[in-house]
């Protein structure tokens, strides 16, 4: 009996020892549990506006020179014919584009602010150009039209091209011309080439375009 | 069906390229007097017609009145109270075309100042250009 209790006070004191033992954390220690990554798609449409320094670009004209044929009979009844040429500035504004180049998922839509590969990557817009000539013309013009541009090279980043046509008002006349260009490096500079063909004074208009946005 | 409106307002302007509109404006008219006392005056005109064609016929006259005159005065190819005028008609002029008429009044007795109104008649337009004096 005295024995039995002896083993009894030695496993108390035994197991009070174990457990004042400090916790040791386990060595090595084990890989950190991480979470499985995220493998959903999401996406956000672009919200373009125009800033300052989409305003500084867009007042940025490119140079034109624009022309065709002149008649005129003087006092004396002999007529003179004679090809004149005019300098001018052509600033330019898309009001819409419809983008079939982008991706499907976000907007197709673009509005005033441009984004270039929206444009060079297959687009068509409605867009107005303001253009002043110097020379015989003298003359601002106004000329609303629809432009479609298509991707050659790149997706139209290295290499694009654009045929539209646009309406203009001279000497109160309405009038057409279509127009025709190429562009590179992501649609910032071109040429594009304007043609009136029942329009003897500007026939033709030749415009070293420069477009950011 | 998206690309049925931009087909529309892309043929817009076919649409408005069906109906030619011209017009002939006057670009300058300068007087000067002959030694016999004539009043000649210089119109200088320039034609637009939409399709690059020929205006049309056209009438180019120098009416001279007794001062004061009414510039509000409605334009007629013929004005009662005129004291003279001169007119030409032609239909030579395409789009774009420019020509200077000189207008030689009959009467020589016109007085420094007389005011004249110059016009250019065509279709059921008039354009006119008015503070033309007699030199």
């Amino acid at each position: 009996m005295l024995g039995l209790g002896a083993m009894l006070a030695c496993y108390m004191q035994a197991a009070r020892a174990q457990a004042e033992l400090p916790v040791l954390t386990p060595y090595p220690a084990p890989p950190p549990t991480m979470q499985p990554p995220d493998t959903s798609y999401t996406y956000a449409s672009q919200s373009y506006y125009p800033s300052l320094g989409w305003i500084a670009t867009q007042l940025l004209p490119s140079p034109e020179v624009g022309g065709g044929r002149v008649h005129r009979t003087g006092p004396d009844g002999i007529p003179q014919d004679s090809t004149e040429l005019a300098f001018g500035l052509r600033w330019q504004l898309t009001p819409l584009v419809y983008s079939w180049g982008t991706n499907r998922r976000i907007t197709r839509w673009r509005s005033f602010v441009i984004d270039p590969l929206a444009r060079n990557s297959g687009s068509i817009e409605l867009n107005t150009s303001f253009e002043y000539f110097f020379g015989h013309l003298d003359r601002l013009i106004v000329r609303p039209g629809v432009r479609a541009t298509f991707p050659l090279v790149q997706r139209g980043e290295y290499l694009s091209t654009s045929i539209g046509t646009s309406t203009y008002a001279f000497n109160g006349v309405p009038r057409i011309a279509y127009d025709a260009g190429l562009y590179t490096m992501f649609g910032l500079f071109g040429v594009q080439v304007t043609v009136a063909p029942a329009h003897g004074p500007l026939t033709f208009i030749g415009t070293f375009r420069i477009r950011y946005f | 069906m998206r690309a049925l409106p931009l087909l529309v307002l892309g043929s817009l302007p076919l649409v408005l390229a069906c109906d030619h509109v011209s017009t002939i404006r006057i670009l300058d008219a300068r007087t000067s007097r002959e030694p016999g006392g004539a009043v000649v005056t210089d119109v200088q005109l320039e034609a637009a017609e939409q399709a690059g064609g020929n205006a049309g016929q056209y009438c180019v006259s120098v009416h001279w009145f007794n001062p004061p005159f009414d510039s509000r005065t409605l334009e007629r190819s013929f004005y009662e109270g005129e004291i003279d005028s001169t007119e030409a008609c032609a239909a030579d002029l395409s789009d774009g075309d420019q020509r200077t008429w000189r207008l030689v009044s009959k009467r020589t007795d016109l007085p420094v100042g007389t005011p004249a109104r110059v016009q250019v008649h065509w279709s059921n337009s008039f354009n006119v250009k008015e503070s033309v004096f007699a030199p």
